[in-house]
């Protein structure tokens, strides 16, 4: 892939193929990110393609101002998603403690063994709403630190005291779940 | 809270290590054996999230993304290159149709606001512009509507005609307008509501004419419906997103009916693809026809098939890409 300050450019003059370019780079990304946040696999579909034809659609409104490309897509991503959350907002919600089923003594061992992206999407629901977002954006996304850093609007070490945090806060979730099943 | 500062770094630093370098936990602990009690289960806890959200998008819905986006990316291309005479605000119509009659005479209108002005005609554009003229005056909801599904019946009629004289092009543009008349229909369906009143019930396997999709080919003879099915079903695999907000906002006695017709249309679409490649395939192995040649011709100039999965021939993806389920389509509109 060539530069992507360069590919953004070419896209914003109307080339084709250099969005697609950026769109290969990030769709997988962009993908994971959102399917952390939505648990219906047809609505997370539906979210990324959108996220894609929103860029496409404003990447002319794109500028270089220190805020990379990938902050200001998960930017993207993240509204659409605050959007769609707020217009499912009645709908009822799964709690961690019901979706898990005991069948080990060791608690770490049994989250590693039995953990999958569903049961993370509810394990993150117990956190805040940044730990969540350096979570989506780090592990799901890929973004390096700095990166998350800029599409939080955050300092870097900002945000690694938070990813600290968040991953602290997921395993006594994680624990806490567990230890609830056998109780 | 020194030690905290640090430790977020020693974190930082591992992470980056394992996520990017491929580095293992241990050898990050073997690094840090002072931080080694407490990053230990931090690491534990974020490779085994790592590797939870390790999810990778289907190959189907990709090709699928990938064909929606180069089919918005030609979409927007042709909106730019394309100066539209609809697209014009109404009273720079409303002038332009005011021009006309006055330059051109009454006479010329009128001969352009017939059947027989179709797309390629150079008295189409006046007939659209009397049409937007129409709409501009008419101010009730239902009247709109009334006048929509008339349109709705005139674009029907010029497909047939396009597609006699085999201009598939114009005919999808004509297609283009169709859907939008359809859509501003579904804007204005408390009055089409009132309109249609108790004779449509849920379930009821045929709508008044004028309003649902599957009415628009009632008129036309048996072959030329399956070609306009075709074309209908390729714009509906074009547009998921605009046909699925089309179903959501059409009246509730109208939306069993469209979604059988969505259902219908693409699968007349798909049968038409796969035909397509059979023929294909046939011509390839020494088999010569016309048509075959001609409908291969057409689908390679699908948007997006250039783009092409590696490992997989241009043929075979373009088709896969070209042809989804019909089942998931209908999932798909019936959310």
């Amino acid at each position: 892939m060539q530069d992507e300050q360069g590919l953004v450019r070419q896209a914003q003059q109307g080339d084709k193929d250099a969005f697609a370019e950026l769109y290969e780079a990030y769709f997988d990304k962009i993908y994971r990110y959102v399917v952390l946040k939505i648990s219906n696999r047809a609505e997370a579909e539906d979210m990324t393609q959108q996220v894609f034809l929103k860029a496409y659609q404003s990447i002319g409104s794109f500028k270089w101002k220190g805020v990379p490309f990938s902050a200001w897509l998960f930017r993207i991503a993240h509204n659409q998603i605050v959007d769609f959350v707020r217009k499912q907002s009645r709908r009822p919600t799964v709690r961690l403690e019901e979706s898990m089923v005991s069948s080990d003594d060791n608690p770490l061992r049994t989250v590693e063994s039995r953990f999958d992206i569903e049961r993370l999407r509810l394990a993150t629901q117990q956190l805040t709403a940044a730990q969540q977002e350096v979570i989506s954006l780090r592990f799901a996304g890929g973004l390096a630190i700095a990166e998350v850093a800029r599409t939080m609007g955050k300092s870097e070490g900002a945000v690694k005291a938070l990813q600290h945090s968040a991953v602290a806060a997921l395993r006594k979730v994680l624990l806490v779940g567990e230890e609830s099943e056998k109780g | 809270m020194k030690k905290d500062k640090e430790l977020n770094n020693i974190l930082d630093e591992c992470l980056e290590r394992i996520l990017a370098n491929g580095e293992t936990t241990e050898q990050c602990l073997e690094r840090y054996p002072e931080y080694a009690a407490e990053l230990e289960p931090l690491l534990r806890t974020a490779m085994i999230t790592n590797e939870a959200i390790d999810v990778t998008p289907s190959p189907e819905f990709k090709a699928r993304a990938r064909y929606q986006l180069r089919a918005e990316m030609a979409g927007a291309a042709e909106k730019k290159r394309r100066f539209s005479f609809v697209r014009q605000p109404r009273w720079v119509v409303a002038v332009v149709t005011v021009l006309v009659v006055v330059l051109l005479g009454g006479g010329t209108v009128l001969a352009a606001d017939s059947e027989n002005t179709i797309p390629g005609n150079p008295l189409y554009a006046v007939k659209l512009a009397t049409e937007n003229v129409r709409l501009a005056l008419t101010s009730s909801d239902a009247a709109k509507a009334e006048l929509y599904a008339t349109l709705v019946d005139r674009r029907t009629i010029e497909i047939e005609r396009l597609m006699e004289r085999g201009k598939t092009e114009l005919a999808q543009r004509t297609v283009a307008r169709l859907k939008s008349h359809l859509a501003n229909i579904s804007t204005l369906s408390p009055a089409i509501q009132s309109a249609i009143g108790p004779e449509i019930t849920e379930g009821e396997p045929s709508v008044k004419p004028n309003v649902a999709v599957q009415d628009v080919a009632s008129t036309v003879r048996e072959e030329e419906k399956i070609n306009l099915q075709v074309l209908w079903g390729r714009y509906i695999v074009n547009h998921p997103d605009e046909i699925r907000t089309m179903v959501e906002e059409a009246p509730p006695a109208v939306k069993p009916a469209l979604t059988r017709a969505i259902v219908a249309s693409v699968n007349s679409y798909v049968a038409s693809c796969q035909k397509a490649l059979r023929e294909s395939n046939q011509t390839q192995n020494g088999g010569n026809s016309d048509n075959s040649n001609q409908q291969s011709g057409e689908s390679d100039r699908e948007p997006g098939t250039s783009n092409q999965q590696p490992g997989t021939s241009n043929q075979q993806s373009g088709a896969s890409s070209l042809t989804p389920d019909a089942s998931d389509l209908q999932s798909s509109v019936s959310k």
